[in-house]
This record gives C-alpha cells, structure tokens and sequence, in this order.
C-alpha cells in the first residue's frame, strides 16, 4: 500500500515535469510569481477606475482565487494534451496502466499548485490592498480553496482530452481561462450578466467556489456556504467524468485507426 | 501471476486485414477506404528472431500495432503468447515490449532514469525489481553514466537505447521493434543487431520489421516479405535468396549506357533482369542471371565500345532476391 502510494506520488509527480511545459525554475517564476501579481493589479486599477476606490478588495479577492485556473486550465491541460506532442499516447495506451487513475492523476500535481498559487495572490492582496484576514473563517477559506483548485482541474481535464485531437489546445486553454474570469463572478457578480449567461456561470466551476469564498472571507460559518461548496464540486465532477469518457471515447478511436497524427 | 491458454506459437495470426477509412475533403466528405492488410498469416514460435521485410507503406507498423494492441484489426485474428490481441489486451499488454522507431516517445524534459521509472511504474514493476533492472538495462544498453542527463540533449542512438531499455523494462516475452536501427550510424545499428540477437538468443520472441536486407540476413531466423497488405514470400533468409532461382549477380558500372545495350543484355538465356541504378558519376548496372561467369565473359561483345569498369560478380543477396520479389509482386 505505501509502495504503490509511492508510486504513485511519483509518477504523478514526473508527469507534472515531464508534461507540462513551464516546469523549470525561471518559468515557474514568471508563471508563478509575475503573471499572478501583473493580473491582479491590472484588474484592480480597471476595477478602482471603473467603479471607486471603494472595490479594490473585491477585485483583488476575486483575481486572487481565479489563480486557481493557472494551474487548473493551462497545468491541466498542458499535462494532458501534451502527450500527443511527445509521440507518448501509444506508450500509455499500449501499456497495463489503469486509465482512470493515470488519468485523474494528471491534474493531482496541479491541483496543489492551484492551491500554493491562490494563497501566494492572497498574500499580494493582503500587501498591495489590506486584505484583513482576521475576521475571516480561515479553515473555511482554505476548504473553499482546496475545492475550487479541485473544480477547475475538472474542466481542465476536459478540455486536455480534447486537446489530444486538437493541435491548439493552448487556445483553447485561453478561452476558457478568460471565459472563467468574465462569467465567474471574479471582477463582477454574476447576478449582473444576462440570464442566459447566468445559466452558464452556474453550469462552470469557480461561480459557487468564489462566492463562498467570499463569505468565508466575511466571517461565514460553514453551514451557510456548504450548499454552494457541494454544487462546485459536483459541476467539477462533472467535467472530470465528461474528460475522462472523452479520453476513453479517443482510446477507442485510436483503436480503430484514428488520432493518426498523435501516434 | 494469469497462466496463459496453451499456446504452439509465441504469435499466430489468420487472415488478418486491416482497411483504414479516412474521409477526404472538408466540406463534400468523401470516405476513402485503404486496404494496409490484406489477409495475412503467421505463425512464429517461442524463442524466434522473425523479420517482416516490405516497402514504405506495405503494411508492416500496421501489424505491429495490431500485434501489440494498439490497432482493431478489420477481420482475422492474431494472438500473442495464446492471448486475443483484441479481447485480452491486458494479458497481452503485461507480457509484451514494444518499441517504434524514430525519435518521439521520450519525455525529453526528464532524465533518461527517470523516463524508466515512469514507465516501470505504468507497468506496476514492484520498485525493487525496477530498481535493479532499470541499472541492469542501463548498463547493457550503454547509457549508464548518462542516465540523469536530460533525454533532449541524448544523440539519437541514445535515444533509440533508452527506448529500447523501456521496451524491456517488464522483462517481455515477447517484444516488437517496428525499424529498430533507423537513423543509427553503422557502428550503433550493429551493436544494437547484437543485442537483439542476443535477447533473442536468451529465449525472447522478437518481431521486427526493417527496409535493411543485410539486416534482417544477419540476424533473423526467419523473414516474410510484405507487400501491398500482403504476404508474398516468407522462411529463412537462406530459402528467401533460392526462391528467386539459383541467382547471381554480375555489377558493372558505366557512363552511360543505351537501351539497346540493356536489351541485348536482357536477351541472354540466362539473364533474368538488369537494373540500372544511378550512383554519384556513374551508372551501375546490376544483371541478375543464374551462370555469373559466363555473362562476365560475354560482356565484351555484348558491350562493344562502351567503357565498363568494375566488373564483379557475386552471390545473391537477401536483398536482391527481396529487389526481384517486390518488383515481381506488382
Ligand atoms: N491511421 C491511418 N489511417 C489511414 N491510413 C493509414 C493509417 N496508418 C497507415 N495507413 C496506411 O496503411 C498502409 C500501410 O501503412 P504502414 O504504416 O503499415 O506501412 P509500413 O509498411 O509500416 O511503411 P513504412 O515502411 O513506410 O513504415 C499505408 O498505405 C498507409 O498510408
Ligand atoms: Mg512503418
């Protein structure tokens, strides 16, 4: 059991540096530490300029937890989709593996670095604009954070399974990374966009993760935000499920002689 | 450990065929239907070096993905070590090796080790026994001393080693090279016919295709020839050279050489084809006829006024037979 755990951690963890592109120290650092700080302050002076002085704090919050999507979207993706550039799906697919674990375990190296991201943009937030955290329910703040890191690699594993039939899942990658933070609720609440783009703010992970979040920020109790935490991650269950059926639904084409240009 | 069905062949495929269906066009889609197998048989015991030789696009990575579970095939059957390629993918995934060639398949940002250990850990190989075969295979294949270098920066043959060593990495029984020395300089393509004939040697069934005609002569017991999706001749390299008749060989180059004199050289008894093919300043003429020495001496006749030179004559190749098999099959 402890052995095949750490197998387990391992492989995960090769995957993550063998798959994903900006696993070296000065793009992790550019990735990690620039790309959140420039998004953060760029959306608050929009925000501040837009709207008063008096938003900063919310602008600031919600970019700092859509953080998450760095490793959730683009990690995710990357470590999934990568593969058809290395010339490795056939080795994976020719292999003994369990599908769904080697599957699921491509985000699993994200997911924690969703989490270190989100509260390194936290700690900017706090330095750069006063997040007072002390009357905030921490424990519940971190929950939120685990969960949406969870969520959003869900919908990145989505869309990395069809980045192995695509040949620009980086594009893709940045639709929906933008796509999150328009319709998730991160510079502007969701009750202010159109009904129709409501339904689908509802149907994508972060809207409910953020608003809790936010409650958990104010001092919320769990009870009050527990609706809204088990709705996200059912929504992020669900695209994991929808992207490992996908990735299925591609090994079987292979099978049949598709997916010519990966192999 | 899963025993394995009785099985009298390490591989044994019936009637395989393989028809691709592709669609042309973006918007009047069109489906395009390409026949790669067109019903072949094997049969390949426990142990054998077997060598499936073929033109570009004649069918042979087809097989070795069908072999190796990779591929539907469209009809027939074929099984590894007793096992359905298409129904017990598992048992047959967990006893076979299989390597492409070329470049791609490596996780170049990692270190050779650990792109071992990955896969060793894909094929749930318990960490001690990876630990020791992972060094054990390093050093058989002549990477150890690199292993912790980055794969981007191995030379070619290096990676060609480590894919090699991955192939082996759950000890197969069975393993498939589909162009294993491709790209390799003479003195890293020799080395690694040695080792695969030594594997060979120590009770492994290797299925391995090549366009190398000395290749597959000095190492496989036994070859096929394919072409077009089919199988058109198959047995040792040695009863593949007396398939095409007790032929030699007679080589000559020239300037140039007129169609006339080709087919006065065509009409000797015993000429069975003359080949030119051109190489650097010359015209090397290549006749194939079952007394050399006699067509030697007929040359200067035949010839009159051209200048000729290098004359040799010579046994038959593999890949002579192989040149008269596939022009003859079309
Ligand atoms: N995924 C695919 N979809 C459609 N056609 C394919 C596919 N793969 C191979 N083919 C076709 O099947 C035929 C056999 O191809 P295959 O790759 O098996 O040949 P090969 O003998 O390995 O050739 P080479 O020596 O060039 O490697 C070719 O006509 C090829 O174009
Ligand atoms: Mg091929």
């Amino acid at each position: 059991m402890t052995q095949s755990l750490a197998a387990f951690a391992r492989s995960t963890w090769l995957q993550y540096v063998a798959l994903f592109q900006w696993a070296t120290p000065l793009g992790y650092f550019a990735y990690k530490v620039v790309l959140p700080v420039t998004q953060i302050v760029f959306f608050v002076q929009l925000g501040v300029f837009a709207t008063g002085p008096g938003n900063a704090l919310y602008f600031a919050l919600g970019n700092s937890l859509q953080l998450t999507a760095n490793s959730g979207i683009f990690g995710v993706i990357a470590t999934v989709s990568n593969e058809r550039q290395y010339g490795t799906l056939p080795l994976l697919l020719g292999s003994p593996a369990n599908r769904l674990l080697t599957f699921m375990s491509r985000s699993f190296v994200n997911v924690l670095d969703g989490i270190v991201s989100v509260v390194f943009g936290l700690v900017v937030t706090a330095i750069l604009y006063g997040l007072d955290l002390r009357t905030a329910n921490l424990p519940l703040l971190g929950l939120c954070i685990v969960v949406i890191s969870i969520t959003t690699a869900g919908l990145g594993l989505l869309f990395g399974s069809l980045g192995l039939v695509m040949r620009d899942s980086i594009i893709v990658a940045n639709v929906v990374y933008y796509g999150l933070l328009i319709l998730c609720g991160i510079n502007f609440p969701v009750s202010r966009l159109p009904d129709a783009l409501q339904v689908v703010a509802y149907s994508l992970p972060l809207t409910r993760g953020v608003m809790a979040a936010r409650e958990a920020v104010a001092g919320a109790a769990f009870g009050q935000v527990a609706g809204l935490l088990a709705g996200e991650l059912l929504v992020g269950a669900v695209y994991a499920g929808l992207g490992y059926a996908l990735f299925r639904l591609l090994e079987g084409w292979a099978r049949r002689g598709g997916l010519q240009e990966a192999y | 450990m899963p025993s394995d069905p009785p099985f009298r062949h390490a591989i044994e495929v019936a009637d395989l065929r393989k028809v691709y269906t592709t669609t042309r066009g973006t918007f009047r889609r069109t489906k395009v239907e390409n026949v790669a197998l067109a019903g072949i048989d094997l049969a390949i015991a426990p142990g054998e070096l077997f060598g499936l030789l073929g033109p570009n696009g004649a069918g042979k990575t087809t097989t070795v993905k069908v072999l190796t579970t990779l591929l539907l095939p469209t009809s027939g059957t074929a099984r590894v070590l007793g096992h359905d390629v298409v129904s017990a993918t598992g048992d047959v995934r967990r006893r076979i090796g299989f390597v492409f060639g070329g470049e791609r398949g490596l996780y170049w940002r990692l270190s050779g080790y650990d792109n071992l250990r990955y896969f060793a850990d894909l094929y749930r190989i318990p960490p001690q026994v990876s630990k020791r075969r992972i060094g054990e295979l390093l050093e058989v294949l002549g990477l150890a001393g690199r292993e912790h270098d980055k794969v981007e920066g191995y030379s070619r043959g290096m990676k060609q080693r480590l894919h090699l060593a991955r192939g082996l990495l759950n000890d197969p029984d069975v393993l498939f090279l589909d162009e294993p020395t491709i790209g390799l300089d003479p003195v890293g393509a020799r080395d690694l016919r040695v080792l695969i004939r030594g594997l060979a040697d120590h009770g492994k069934t290797i299925f391995l295709t090549t366009h190398y005609m000395f290749e597959a002569d000095a190492i496989c017991d036994r070859v096929a020839v394919i072409k077009k999706g089919r199988i058109v001749a198959e047995g040792t390299p040695s009863s593949i050279k007396q398939l095409v008749g007790d032929i030699g060989v007679v080589e000559f180059e020239v300037d140039t050489i007129s169609q006339e004199d080709i087919e006065r050289l065509q009409g000797l008894d015993t000429v069975s084809s003359v080949v030119v093919t051109e190489r650097e300043l010359a015209l090397v003429v290549t006749i194939h006829c079952a007394q050399p020495a006699e067509v030697m001496t007929q040359l200067g006749r035949l010839l009159d006024g051209i200048a000729f030179r290098r004359v040799s004559a010579r046994e038959a190749t593999l890949e002579d037979a192989y040149v008269e098999l596939i022009g003859e099959a079309s």
